[in-house]
């Protein structure tokens, strides 16, 4: 048999070599010789990268420091999956103001079908106008990125709440009435534009969550609000939210609501107002419903939420009696980043929201017609845009 | 995944964060479907990748270097503060090289002294568990060499 090579004699110092080849060696007074040298260098290098070896009685605490990294991943996940659903939802950016926004627009949705009818009935929610309430996001910024309360936030959310009905891939479609017998309900499309609008049709949405009564409230009170309590008839309380489906029409060079769900893509390199100035959105929607058990007192949930956001409870308690909970899609906006207006478009009252954003700004329009929610959305400042847009709609 | 980063990186706050991008890769751009049983293996090389990246990366060593002698000066400033800190000078100067090697030779290195077996190495770089001791042979030979050219004194 042929002499060993170094490299083999490297392997077999690591017990990895072969029976036939470690009887040669046992027998060769040759590359026996040439063992210890091998040897020597192999240990030293070993000695200077023993910190890389994982010791079996360190696990444990890698475990346990593993936990945070495991959660953030999961945090991220459900971010993720949030924030494209609801992107989606709308098409637009600027209503979506991240996890934040989605939770308390989450938060909100559920807590809205406020008044059940004589008690007897679920609550049912359906929008019928836009309410929006400007918040003061420097109290929830916490809330948002890594910090542990996010997360709390977001394993909560995934742990409690069920999908029913998934989404699935959105569908691109050639025309109007392809997309109108997709989505089941009538789409329309303002008749002065010049360019075609890519359609897309994204499937209808279902889930439900059970509330945890005391992980909320625990959260309240992590969060700095401890004078914030929940009602205990919360606990166990189901919820069914049913977002039917949608479409989308893009007008000009739009980021791409892509298969791999990544929704608008708000980090993408470059400056996103400068690649898509002339991306416009249109998005319409037949109203979601939420149901709830009518023996919650979701009013209260209401102002809870509300000064959740900022405000002290006599404006939570104003505000809250001036919105018709049943019927208000209500649209947290950042108090500072953010205008919005009611303006008058296609025959009725819509909300025309502005984020005055120095390199990046961007506007969207929302209205409600007969049970259906539409939103025009763009980056830039031309605004005038979307309301021509709008009252040019049959 | 994560004690593996940290002793590569020597960060945990770095080595969280590497970990976490290793998984979302995993989830966005999970491997093809010609190695559906190799996910340990991919996790490895991307995490391996990761950690030399992290480490090359100037802004990012700095950062480290500043946190992790003051972490290892607070933790341990009853027991033999300068004992310590030469021996994370030492581990820095060590994940330095790795960082500067062929990214093949250092993956094999870390993977070697991470613990793993010639099997798991082979399986998860894609190479043959024969070639591996000549490969390990040559990859700590270059090791070598570059140590002793950063380090003039160490013992021959």
């Amino acid at each position: 048999m042929k002499h060993l090579t170094n490299g083999q004699l490297r392997a077999y110092l690591d017990g990895e070599l072969g029976e036939e080849q470690k009887q040669h060696l046992d027998e060769c007074r040759d590359c026996q010789a040439r063992l210890p040298v091998i040897k020597t260098a192999a240990q030293r290098v070993g000695q200077q990268l023993s910190f890389l070896t994982i010791h079996p009685e360190g696990m444990k605490a890698n475990e346990m420091a593993s936990r945070p990294a495991f959660d953030r991943f999961k945090s991220r996940l459900i971010e993720e999956k949030e924030t494209t659903m609801l992107k989606k939802l709308l098409g637009s950016r600027v209503v979506w103001i991240g996890l934040t926004a989605v939770i308390v627009l989450v938060v909100t949705l559920s807590v809205s079908p406020v008044r059940s009818f004589a008690g007897q009935f679920l609550g049912l929610f359906r929008v019928q106008q836009v309410s929006v309430i400007p918040i003061d996001t420097t109290g929830i910024s916490q809330l948002s990125g890594n910090s542990a309360l996010g997360k709390q936030i977001g394993q909560l959310l995934s742990s409690s709440v069920k999908m029913t009905e998934k989404p699935g891939q959105p569908q691109i479609v050639a025309t109007a009435e392809e997309a109108s017998q997709l989505a089941g309900f009538t789409v329309r499309l303002p008749g002065d534009q010049t360019t075609i609008p890519q359609l897309t049709v994204q499937g209808r949405t279902a889930f439900s969550f059970v509330v945890d009564r005391d992980r909320a409230q625990s959260l309240l009170d992590e969060s700095g609000h401890k004078d914030l309590v929940l009602p205990a008839s919360l606990n166990g309380a189901n919820i069914d939210v049913n977002i039917p489906a949608g479409v989308t029409a893009s007008y000009g060079n739009c980021p791409k609501l892509d298969s791999n769900g990544e929704g608008l893509s708000m980090n993408s390199s470059g400056s996103p107002g400068r690649r898509y100035a002339d991306c416009v959105i249109l998005a319409q929607i037949p109203s979601p419903t939420v149901n709830t058990p009518p023996d919650v007192d979701l009013e209260q949930l209401a102002e809870i939420g509300l000064q959740f956001t900022g405000m002290t409870p006599e404006q939570a308690h104003a505000y809250s009696q001036n919105v018709d909970w049943t019927s208000s899609l209500v649209i947290p906006i950042p108090k500072n980043a953010a205008t919005y207006e009611q303006v008058n478009v296609d025959g009725v009252t819509g909300t025309l929201i502005q984020r005055p954003v120095d390199d990046a700004p961007e506007y969207a329009l929302i209205w409600v017609k007969n049970g259906i929610i539409y939103a025009i959305s763009g980056l830039g400042s031309d605004s005038a845009r979307a309301t021509a847009m709008a009252n040019a709609m049959p | 995944m994560y004690a593996f980063l940290l002793r590569l990186v020597g960060d945990p706050a770095e080595a969280e964060d590497l970990a976490l991008e290793t998984f979302m890769r995993l989830y966005q751009r999970p491997p093809g479907d010609d190695q559906p049983l190799n996910i340990g293996g991919w996790l490895h090389r991307v995490a391996t990748n990761l950690g030399l990246n992290a480490i090359r990366s100037l802004k990012r060593r700095l950062k480290y270097e500043l946190e992790n002698g003051k972490g290892v000066l607070q933790e341990h400033l009853a027991n033999n503060p300068a004992e310590l800190f030469a021996a994370e000078e030492e581990h820095r100067l060590v994940r330095q090289i790795l960082a500067e090697m062929n990214p093949r030779q250092s993956q094999l290195l870390i993977l070697r002294h991470s613990g793993m077996a010639y099997r798991e190495i082979a399986h998860t770089l894609d190479l043959s568990a024969t070639s591996l001791g000549p490969l390990l042979l040559r990859a700590e030979t270059e090791f070598e060499r570059r140590y002793r050219a950063a380090n003039p004194e160490a013992e021959k």
